[in-house]
């Protein structure tokens, strides 16, 4: 049995102790910020994180123990692109954990622990603005001074960003690039609306003449005729395509289907008869300035039109061109042709770092970016595709945009990201009779 | 003596072939109710890199505020073997028509084999699983890519990309002072073929052959035998002259412009339908064989044009049209 009349650590001296490494640390210490890791979802099966989100931040002294520089590897070129080893050994009071971090931790029912420093939990380091993952945290160095420990020793590593959620990561500018982003394109100004007049034959509609062909439409436009008859109707068309020259008997009928300015799909109404196969050629109608024309092919079988082959359809096929008659209607003395509007520009001011949302496909995503001048929203997390032509809307700002071209493959952080080159130079060499069945790139 | 530049990149494009498989995979995560929390493309890039530009380009601020972002694909060409399995013969050429009066004209290639390692790089076992799912079913062990690989040529070949084995690690073991890696390593053969210069050369478009009575050769030949092309529909859409009324699919004679231009025995055609004349029985008329050279009759409308099938058309014939021939045969005495 040990001897009573010594003592190895009263309170009272452990109290003392414990302030004069409190005292130390403040004042060698630096201030970093304490970020605990919230556990959304546990793999029950493979023992790991699904889903981890760092909202809250805590600021703390700790004191750097390694004061020549960092720990670690360095920065490694390895096949996954350069890898920042850095490691740090920070030395915290215990204490002070407790006063100033743990009661929040304990009460925050997605922190697993609160009571101490979690493995796991992240640490801000301000001098070289860094994040640092804490693997390992040591509680018995030095080792029993007085009968208890006073302080934690937090070897942390450089963390693996991958995507993880917060208000941390949101908020940090330098951040919001890294890892997956897409830039979505809107239209910077709202297009004009088609204009028709409407000429009759008799009390039926015979014609819909353009009088101004719009701008902007992603999708053919519906058309309405009004007046005072009933049941007529007309289909707008946004290309048009047709067979000159070639002297036939009857003329060839082609609609051409455009959707987000391209030539998608082409119908043979009628194959007219008669061409002269070797002076016929096809014609299609000019997109808006700054598209490029479609390149159809046709082919005949004895002065028949057979078949137009979509060599490239083209970009910019955004006006309307044509108005077909579909049903005459009957009972018509004066009546006009309404044409639905294309899409508009945007309305109202977005808000960063808040959710927005698909207006027709609902998917979600967080803005991180975006700029009213060149017209454009950097989205990152997207949960679905968002489709062209639909309204993205703010949750916070009620801000609406239209959307009018993306890359999903283009990732605006390029830093280690060449799917989309690939992508390109693949579109060159691979022969795909229909689509390339890896990945479309628009 | 080898000398004859040539580059066709063909091992580049099989790697671009290569790593476009791979470009689209990406990675989910759901909410407990299933429903999406966030979707994220999974980075890919060729494994190496000159250093100073890896340095320029991920460290242009010296440092990263993250240590790395994971998942992310890498891939690289481990080697190039020579496939004697798939050899053909090297004499045999491969011709090309090339413009007017050329051909293109390459021998044939070489079988190699392209090796190359996949390396996946994630967080968690499930994220890595996740991605080597996305990969795995579309090798039965192979999956074929057709590439252009000589796009003078138009050679389009199918390259099988075979996938050859899969090593998966997770190093979790150890003191926590090291670092947990989850690493898939999937290693493919992309049997290519690499390609010769391509040269040029004119299509033949005059046979002749002579015959000798004696095997001496220094003897005067006794017939001479020559074929060249002849143009079977009309080249050059001269449209010399017209028809003066409509004629049904029917029609034997009728009227032209011009009959002065026509000859007899000559070919016309007008439209799509090449026509025989047999005759001129005046009056501007011509009479004719319908539907020939394997075209059919068919109406034609007043003032439709009347080109003629001579010897115009058969210089202007290529390679690659359909021709048939003008013998002539010349017998010396």
């Amino acid at each position: 049995m040990r001897n009573v009349f010594f003592t190895h650590g009263t309170r009272n001296e452990q109290f003392l102790q414990q302030n004069l490494v409190e005292e130390y640390l403040k004042m060698f210490g630096m201030d970093v910020l304490y970020i605990p890791r919230q556990l959304v979802q546990v793999d029950g099966v493979f023992n790991e994180e699904v889903v981890s989100e760092f909202d809250d931040s805590y600021l703390l002294e700790a004191y750097l123990e390694n004061a020549e520089g960092f720990q670690g590897g360095g920065d490694l070129l390895t096949k996954f692109g350069i890898r920042q080893s850095d490691e740090i050994t920070l030395v915290i009071s215990q204490q002070r954990f407790e006063d100033l971090i743990g009661q929040f931790l304990l009460a925050d029912p997605q922190v697993q622990l609160g009571t101490r420093p979690q493995e796991g939990d992240l640490v801000y380091f301000p001098l070289s603005n860094n994040y640092f993952e804490i693997k390992f945290v040591e509680h018995e160095e030095p080792f029993y001074q007085l009968g208890k420990n006073y302080v934690f020793k937090l070897k942390c590593e450089l963390f693996e960003y991958q995507d993880e959620k917060g208000d941390i990561f949101e908020g940090d500018e330098e951040l919001v690039d890294t890892g997956y982003t897409v830039k979505y394109y809107y239209l910077k100004e709202t297009g004009t609306t088609a204009t028709a007049n409407v000429v009759l034959d008799g009390d039926a509609v015979e014609q819909v003449l353009l009088t101004n062909v719009g701008s902007a439409y992603m999708s053919p436009p519906t058309v309405t005729i009004g007046g005072d008859g009933s049941g007529a109707t007309a289909t707008a068309y946004l290309a048009t395509v047709s067979i000159t020259g070639g002297s036939p008997t009857t003329n060839a009928v082609v609609r051409a289907t455009v959707l987000d300015g391209e030539i998608r799909s082409v119908q043979i109404v009628n194959g007219g008869s008669g061409y002269d196969e070797s002076r016929a050629v096809l014609a299609v109608s000019d997109p808006i300035t700054g598209g490029r024309t479609a390149t159809l092919t046709p082919t005949f079988k004895n002065g028949v039109l057979t078949n137009i082959t979509i060599v490239n359809g083209g970009t910019n096929y955004k006006s309307v061109r044509l108005i077909d008659v579909t049903a005459g209607g009957s009972g018509y003395t004066t009546a006009t042709a309404t044409i639905s509007a294309p899409p508009s520009g945007i309305t109202g001011t977005f808000k960063l770092q808040e959710t927005v949302t698909g207006a027709s496909t609902g998917a979600q995503a967080q803005l991180v970016e975006w700029d009213a001048e060149e017209a454009w929203i950097k989205l990152k997390n997207p949960t679905k595709t968002f489709s062209l032509g639909e309204n993205i809307v703010g949750d916070v700002s009620g801000a609406i945009i239209s959307l009018d071209s993306y890359n999903e493959m283009q990732s605006t952080d390029t830093k280690y990201y060449e799917n989309v080159t690939f992508e390109e130079l693949a579109d060159d060499i691979l022969d795909f009779t229909e689509t390339n069945p890896f990945g479309v790139i628009s | 003596m080898l000398g004859t530049y040539t580059y066709n990149k063909i091992i580049r494009k099989v790697v671009v072939a290569f790593g476009t498989i791979f470009n689209n995979i990406e990675v989910r995560k759901e909410n407990t109710d299933g429903s999406t929390y966030s979707r994220m493309k999974v980075p890919l890039a060729y494994g190496p890199r000159q250093k100073f530009l890896a340095r320029l380009t991920e460290q242009p601020d010296l440092n990263q505020k993250v240590g790395i972002t994971v998942p992310r694909i890498s891939f690289e060409m481990t080697g190039i073997s020579y496939d004697s399995a798939r050899k053909l013969s090297p004499i045999t050429a491969i011709l090309k028509a090339d413009g007017t009066n050329a051909v293109k004209k390459q021998f044939t290639p070489v079988p190699y084999n392209i090796d190359f390692e996949l390396n996946i790089i994630s967080k968690t076992n499930d994220e890595a699983l996740e991605i080597a799912e996305q990969i795995l079913p579309f090798f039965q062990p192979s999956y074929n890519v057709t590439i252009k690989l000589v796009e003078a040529m138009e050679d389009f070949r199918d390259i099988p990309i075979t996938l050859n084995s899969i090593s998966y690690t997770d190093d979790y073991e150890g003191t926590f002072d090291s670092r947990k890696i989850t690493l898939f390593t999937l290693t493919f053969t992309a049997k290519t073929y690499i390609f010769g210069p391509v040269g040029s050369a004119s299509p033949i478009k005059k046979a002749k052959v002579d015959y000798h009575a004696s095997v001496d050769l220094s003897s005067a030949r006794q017939v001479s035998y020559e074929v060249t092309p002849k143009a079977l529909t009309d080249q050059n859409k001269d449209g010399s002259t017209s028809i003066v009324s409509a004629i049904t699919d029917k029609t034997l004679t009728f009227e032209v412009a011009d009959e002065n231009v026509i000859s007899i025995g000559g070919f016309i055609e007008i439209g799509n339908e090449v026509m025989k004349v047999k005759s001129k029985p005046g009056n501007s008329k011509i009479t004719v064989v319908r539907a020939q050279n394997g075209t059919s009759a068919a109406a034609h409308a007043a003032g439709a044009a009347v080109d003629l099938v001579n010897a115009a058309d058969d210089l202007l014939l290529d390679s690659g049209d359909d021709f048939g021939f003008n013998e002539l045969i010349s017998v010396f005495e």
